[in-house]
C-alpha cells in the first residue's frame, strides 16, 4: 500500500486515508452552499427561488459529514462518548458541538422555510402516510396570516446568521486535519484562508449543479441570470483559493527555505493531485468567465464542465493537504508513496459509496419536501412560446 | 407566534433529552457506561470491554499456593518454612490444580537444580555452586547428599 523512499523514520506510515480526504471535502461543500444561502438571504434577491433546493441539498450532506469520520474509526459505537465526556480544551472535540449547532439550525430553517407548503400539503395530499407525516411537522398550528409569515422571515435570518457561523468554524477542524501534521508546506497561516475560498467555490460550484438537475427534474425553465450570479461567485472564490495557493508556493520557491525542500522531495509523488488542481483550476476559470457571454445549452454545457471540475480540483487540494502531508517524513529526507486499495474499509469502494451517501438521502429528502412543484404540463403549453422567443 | 413558540418548545424538549441521556450515562460510572455501546452490539474479546476480567473468571487458577499443599503435607511445609527453600511449592514441583488426583513429579537430576544454581552472569550470588562440574559425585543427583526441602548449610 504505502512504499517507502529515501530516509524515513521505521514507524511512518499514512494513517488518515481515502475517508479522510472525503470528510473535509464535505465540510467544504457545505460551508459554500450555506454561504451561497446567505447571499441569498441577505444580498442578492434575485437567488431567492434558489433558497429551498438549496436547503435541500446542503441537508443530506450535513447528516453524512461524520459517515467518512465513523467509517474511519476502529470503534464507531463509541462515537457517541465524545458527547458524554466532552473535552472543551480539544479543538477537534468542540468540533461535536459545532456539528450539532449546524445540525440544528439547518433543521430548524428546514422547517420554517417549508411551514407554508406542510400546512398546505397536510391538507392537499393523498398519500395518507405522507399526509399524517406532514400533519406532525406542522406542529398543530395552522397559522398562515401575514404577521406569523414576516415572523418566519424573521427567525430564517437570525437562524441563517447561526448557521453560517457554525459552516464557517466547522471547515477548521477540516484544515486542522492538515496543520496537525503540520509539514513545513501545510504549516502557514495562509492555509485556512485558502481552505475556505476552496470550499466557498467547491459547494457554489454544487448549487450550480444541482440547480440544473431539479431544474430539469421539475422541468422549470433554468434561469440564466441565476446562473451568471453563482458563477460570478464560484470565479471570485475560486481565483482568491487559487491565487492564495499559488502566492504560498511562489513565496516559498524565492526563499527556497525548508518548505521549498518539502515540495520539491513529495513533488514526484503529488504530481498528479497538484496538476489537476492547477488545470482544473484554470480550465474552470476560463469556463466560468467566458460562460457570460453565451447563452442557451452551451451556457449550461460550460457551467457544468466548469463546475464538475471545480469540484474536482477542490477534492484534488483536499487530497494534497491531508495525504500529502502524512507522504513527507519527519527527518525531511524522504517519503512515503500512497496508493489506496481497492477494497477494504479505507479502500476506494467504501470511498465511492460515502461519496453517493448524499445523493441517495438527497432523493428521500426530495420525496418528502420537494423544492419546486412539478411543471409538467406548464412546460408543454410554455415551451413554444420561450423557444419563438428565443428564435 | 404560536408556531415560533412550538417549535422552541420542541427545540429544548430535544436538547433536554440529549442533556438528560448525557448525564444518565455520566451519572452510572465509569465501570458501567463505556461498555454500553458494545454489550448492545455483543462486542466481546480483543478490543472488547473488560478482556481481562472475562478471561481470569472463565478459566481456573492453575497454580494454588503454598497453603493449598500443607492441606495434607504440613509436615514438609514446615520444614521448609525453617530453611532457605522456603519458596512456593510449585515452583519444583509445578502447579498443582487437581493435584489428589494427578501425581505432580520433580525432575530428579543435577541439571534440574543448576536451573538456579549455576552461576550465569548477573545472577544474584545465592548459593551458587561455582565448582557445578566437579562438586561432590558429579555423576549422581543432588539429592543424594541435599535435602530439597532443607538443604544443608542453610
Amino acid at each position: 500500500m504505502s512504499e517507502a523512499f529515501g530516509y524515513v523514520y521505521p514507524n511512518h506510515e499514512v494513517f488518515w486515508g481515502i475517508l479522510i480526504v472525503i470528510y473535509p471535502y464535505f465540510v467544504s461543500i457545505i460551508t459554500g452552499m450555506v454561504t451561497i444561502y446567505a447571499i441569498s438571504e441577505f444580498w442578492r434577491k434575485e437567488l431567492k427561488p434558489l433558497e429551498k433546493m438549496i436547503l435541500v441539498g446542503t441537508f443530506p450532506f450535513v447528516l453524512s459529514a461524520l459517515l467518512p469520520l465513523l467509517l474511519d474509526l476502529g470503534q464507531p459505537q463509541r462515537a457517541f462518548e465524545i458527547y458524554v465526556t466532552p473535552n472543551f480544551s480539544s479543538v477537534m472535540a468542540v468540533f461535536g458541538i459545532v456539528y450539532l449547532t449546524e445540525l440544528f439550525a439547518i433543521l430548524g430553517e428546514l422547517w420554517f422555510v417549508y411551514r407554508v407548503d406542510f400546512i398546505w400539503w397536510s391538507q392537499t395530499e393523498r398519500n395518507p402516510i405522507k399526509r399524517l407525516i406532514y400533519k406532525i411537522l406542522t406542529l398543530g398550528v395552522y397559522d398562515i396570516s401575514k404577521k406569523a409569515i414576516e415572523i418566519d422571515h424573521k427567525v430564517i435570518k437570525v437562524l441563517t446568521f447561526v448557521e453560517l457561523i457554525a459552516a464557517w468554524c466547522l471547515s477548521y477542524v477540516s484544515f486542522l486535519f492538515g496543520v496537525v501534521k503540520s509539514n513545513p508546506w501545510w504549516n502557514t497561516t495562509i492555509l485556512p484562508v485558502s481552505f475556505v475560498f476552496g470550499g466557498l467555490a467547491a459547494g457554489g460550484a454544487m448549487v450550480l449543479i444541482l440547480y440544473l438537475l431539479f431544474s430539469s427534474y421539475y422541468g422549470k425553465r433554468v434561469d440564466e441570470k441565476i446562473i451568471d450570479i453563482i458563477s460570478n461567485y464560484v470565479f471570485f472564490f475560486l481565483l482568491a483559493a487559487f491565487a492564495l495557493e499559488m502566492i504560498n508556493t511562489i513565496l516559498y520557491a524565492y526563499k527556497e527555505d525548508i518548505a521549498w525542500a518539502v515540495i520539491r522531495i513529495t513533488s514526484t509523488e503529488l504530481a498528479v493531485p497538484m496538476a489537476i488542481a492547477v488545470i482544473g483550476s484554470l480550465e474552470a476559470l476560463l469556463f466560468l468567465r467566458y460562460s457570460r457571454m453565451v447563452s442557451g445549452a452551451l451556457k449550461q454545457i460550460m457551467v457544468v464542465i466548469a463546475s464538475i471540475s471545480v469540484l474536482i480540483a477542490v477534492f484534488a487540494l483536499r487530497w494534497n493537504m491531508v495525504i500529502g502531508a502524512q507522504l513527507v517524513d519527519y527527518s525531511l529526507r524522504g517519503y512515503v508513496s500512497y496508493t489506496p486499495p481497492l477494497f477494504g474499509k479505507e479502500g476506494i469502494l467504501a470511498a465511492l459509496f460515502v461519496i453517493a451517501a448524499p445523493f441517495v438521502i438527497m432523493a428521500i429528502v426530495n420525496y418528502f419536501l420537494p423544492p419546486y412543484e412539478k411543471e409538467v404540463e406548464e412546460t408543454e403549453i410554455s415551451r413554444p412560446t420561450t423557444s419563438v422567443s428565443e428564435a | 407566534m404560536k408556531h415560533v413558540t412550538r417549535a422552541l418548545l420542541l427545540f429544548v424538549f430535544i436538547v433536554l433529552v440529549f442533556i438528560s441521556a448525557i448525564f444518565t450515562l455520566r451519572a452510572l460510572g465509569e465501570e458501567y457506561y463505556p461498555g454500553i455501546p458494545d454489550s448492545l452490539l455483543g462486542i466481546k474479546g480483543l478490543y472488547g470491554y473488560d478482556r481481562n476480567e472475562k478471561v481470569i473468571i472463565r478459566n481456573e487458577p492453575d497454580f494454588l499456593g503454598k497453603e493449598y499443599c500443607k492441606n495434607c503435607h504440613e509436615e514438609i511445609y514446615e520444614k521448609s518454612l525453617k530453611g532457605k527453600h522456603d519458596f512456593e511449592c510449585e515452583t519444583c514441583h509445578g502447579a498443582g490444580r487437581g493435584h489428589p488426583d494427578k501425581d505432580l513429579s520433580v525432575e530428579n537430576t543435577r541439571d534440574f537444580c543448576l536451573n538456579c544454581h549455576k552461576p550465569v552472569i548477573a545472577r544474584p550470588d545465592f548459593s551458587l555452586v561455582y565448582d557445578w562440574e566437579t562438586h561432590g559425585y558429579p555423576d549422581k543427583p543432588c539429592t543424594v547428599c541435599h535435602d530439597p526441602h532443607h538443604p544443608w548449610f542453610g
